[in-house]
């Protein structure tokens, strides 16, 4: 029997997130699902797509008008808010990311953390704030619209550098709280300029991630200002660490958060476990092996696997690959709705 | 600006519906206004495809498509632009992609090398020669100089072709592609790939690698 929607995409997304039942589970990438075909289909190129705001809308509408999924995220990178704080800056080409070189830091404590006058008006912010407002303008309340400002940890890395700031955390604890807190203020205004532009929801990425740091840290430096964010930001906020992180999803299911979203390299029915409800799920299909090597039967079997262990939104594990095929990424809604004909009737459709 | 609901809408699944899976894909054509091209497979017939809708586009897939032919001994559709086969009707897909990439990123009047290659372990050149055996086209590795370890040479890039080649050996030093037939300019495109396997591995991982967003390729943690 064909399995029939009864949602919108951002009903659907909007329930996940506050843990309302569903009609399905959504698909919703937190960070990003453009690829360098989507790029040429509506002739919006990195790294233009990402500094233009008419670029960055038209390119990111692709994710819900091709792919299928359930929501729009425009900001594609980590690296707005750092461009604007006036990071050094490598913009690369269509098919690579554009990066800060964490090697020439521009800040070294606390007391440089200063946000500049213009910070709201510079390019870069502009890009995603009135992509966002176009966006919504032209979905209103048919998609979730999904912005994202950096957490103090991940903009850490941007401006101290990445061994600094590690070193820091080492040599002077108090001080890295200083720095983390000072920087928060630019991950609210950031995040709340999306807001008032239109964001229906936040992703939060801050990479305290398994794979530098211990689960330790993030409860030190993390939890509290986490639990902040989640007050003071007025929407659902979805929390992205790359990496092994099952070790602190203990903490992170105490964040206050509406979702975690987590890498392939967690067990996802571990991870469902650890959580327990206390916080959503949403990702773990693995990028560089199966979206971008392998082929939509591959896709198909990781969707399976997620949605048998309960995540609450399907999508990649992090940022797609950019020569990611397009077959493999419309598999991804195609396998929700055929896992959820094959079970239909048995109580496992339609849970929040 | 166009509107964001319709204007393209469902345009790709279309698209897709029509020209098949994707066998390799190219991000950058460094010879055409960097579009990105794929090469697509239904039923046995391989389409040179891109999104791109740039004017241009189409004379663009027929040079690329033409290099096909020329550099990988296809065989172009007739009445069409963007269309090739094999003559075996198998498309040997893992050659293919190398042959893609080079059709894409090299000039128009790009061609294979002629004469023998110099193999990278040893002083050896080398060179492939076909032969009909038992009904089966053959390509016996054939290596002209002298190293101390000539037999195991020749074992190791036979075992190349067999890998980038999607070829079977047929011997220490020879293999012949799946279908048995006769396809002379693919595997003179591969034997260059054959005579260093983890230079070529090297080469690839570090493609794909490119574009992926990881807390290795971010430098949040050393890459993996």
């Amino acid at each position: 029997m064909a399995f029939t929607e009864t949602m919108t995409s951002r009903e659907r997304v909007m329930n996940a997130l506050a843990g309302k039942p569903v009609d399905r589970p959504p698909v919703c990438n937190p960070t990003n699902v453009a690829t360098v075909d989507l790029m040429d289909l509506v002739d919006a190129p990195f790294p233009d797509a990402c500094r233009d705001p008419e670029l960055n809308a038209q390119l990111a509408a692709t994710g819900y008008t091709e792919l299928g999924f359930d929501a729009i995220a425009p900001y594609f990178t980590i690296i707005q808010e750092s461009s604007a704080l006036g990071c050094d800056m490598q913009w690369e080409q269509k098919d690579n990311w554009p990066t800060v070189r964490m090697s020439n830091p521009i800040w070294k404590g606390p007391d440089d953390v200063k946000v500049p006058s213009g910070f709201l008006k510079h390019p870069d912010v502009l890009a995603i704030t009135r992509s966002i407002s176009l966006l919504k303008r032209e979905f209103g309340d048919e998609v979730a619209i999904i912005g994202k400002t950096m957490g103090p940890w991940t903009l850490s890395y941007h401006l101290f550098g990445v061994e600094p700031f590690l070193l820091m955390t080492i040599d002077d604890p108090d001080l890295t709280m200083e720095c983390l807190n000072r920087l928060k203020e630019i991950s609210v205004l950031f995040g709340q300029a999306q807001i008032d532009a239109g964001a229906d929801a936040l992703t939060f990425p801050d990479h305290a991630t398994g794979d530098l740091v211990s689960a330790e840290y993030y409860r030190r430096f993390l939890l509290e200002l986490h639990q902040e964010m989640a007050e003071r930001l007025d929407v659902p906020l979805i929390l992205h660490i790359c990496g092994k992180t099952l070790d602190r999803m203990d903490y992170i299911a105490q964040n206050n958060m509406a979702m975690f979203h987590f890498d392939s390299k967690n067990d996802a029915q571990e991870a469902m476990d650890i959580v327990d409800g206390r916080i959503g799920l949403v990702g773990n299909i693995n990028n560089p092996e199966t979206l971008y090597a392998r082929g939509p039967e591959e896709v198909r079997q990781e969707v399976y696997r997620c949605m048998d262990a309960g995540v609450n939104m399907i999508a990649p594990e992090c940022a797609v690959p950019l020569a990611t095929k397009l077959e493999n990424l419309m598999e991804i809604p195609k396998a929700v709705r055929a896992w959820c004909e094959d079970h239909q009737g048995n109580g496992a459709v339609g849970s929040g | 600006m166009a509107s964001l609901k319709t204007a393209t809408r469902g345009r790709a699944a279309e698209v897709l519906e029509r020209i098949g899976h994707c066998v390799e894909l190219v991000p950058l054509d460094p010879n055409f206004q960097e579009i990105t091209v794929g090469l697509y497979v239904r039923d046995s017939v391989a389409i040179v495809w891109t999104f791109s809708r740039k004017p241009g586009v189409e004379e663009r897939m027929r040079v690329i498509r033409d290099q096909l032919v020329a550099l990988g001994g296809m065989t172009a559709v007739a009445g069409t632009h963007d269309k090739v086969v094999y003559e075996c009707g198998q498309l040997h897909e893992r050659p293919l992609k190398f042959l893609m990439k080079r059709a894409v990123e090299k000039p128009p009047d790009h061609r294979l090398p002629e004469g023998r290659v110099k193999d990278l372990r040893s002083p050896l050149m080398l060179d492939i020669k076909g032969l009909e055996e038992d009904g089966r086209w053959v390509y016996r590795v054939d290596a002209e100089g002298e190293a101390p370890n000539e037999a195991a040479r020749l074992r190791a890039v036979t075992g190349g072709l067999a890998r980038y080649g999607d070829m079977e050996k047929a011997g220490d030093d020879a293999a012949s592609f799946s279908c048995g037939h006769r396809h002379d300019q693919l595997a003179h495109l591969v034997l260059p790939f054959a005579r260093n396997v983890s230079q070529v591995e090297d080469m690839l991982a570090a493609d794909a690698m490119r574009g992926q967003m990881t807390t290795g390729t971010l430098g949040f943690s050393p890459p993996t």
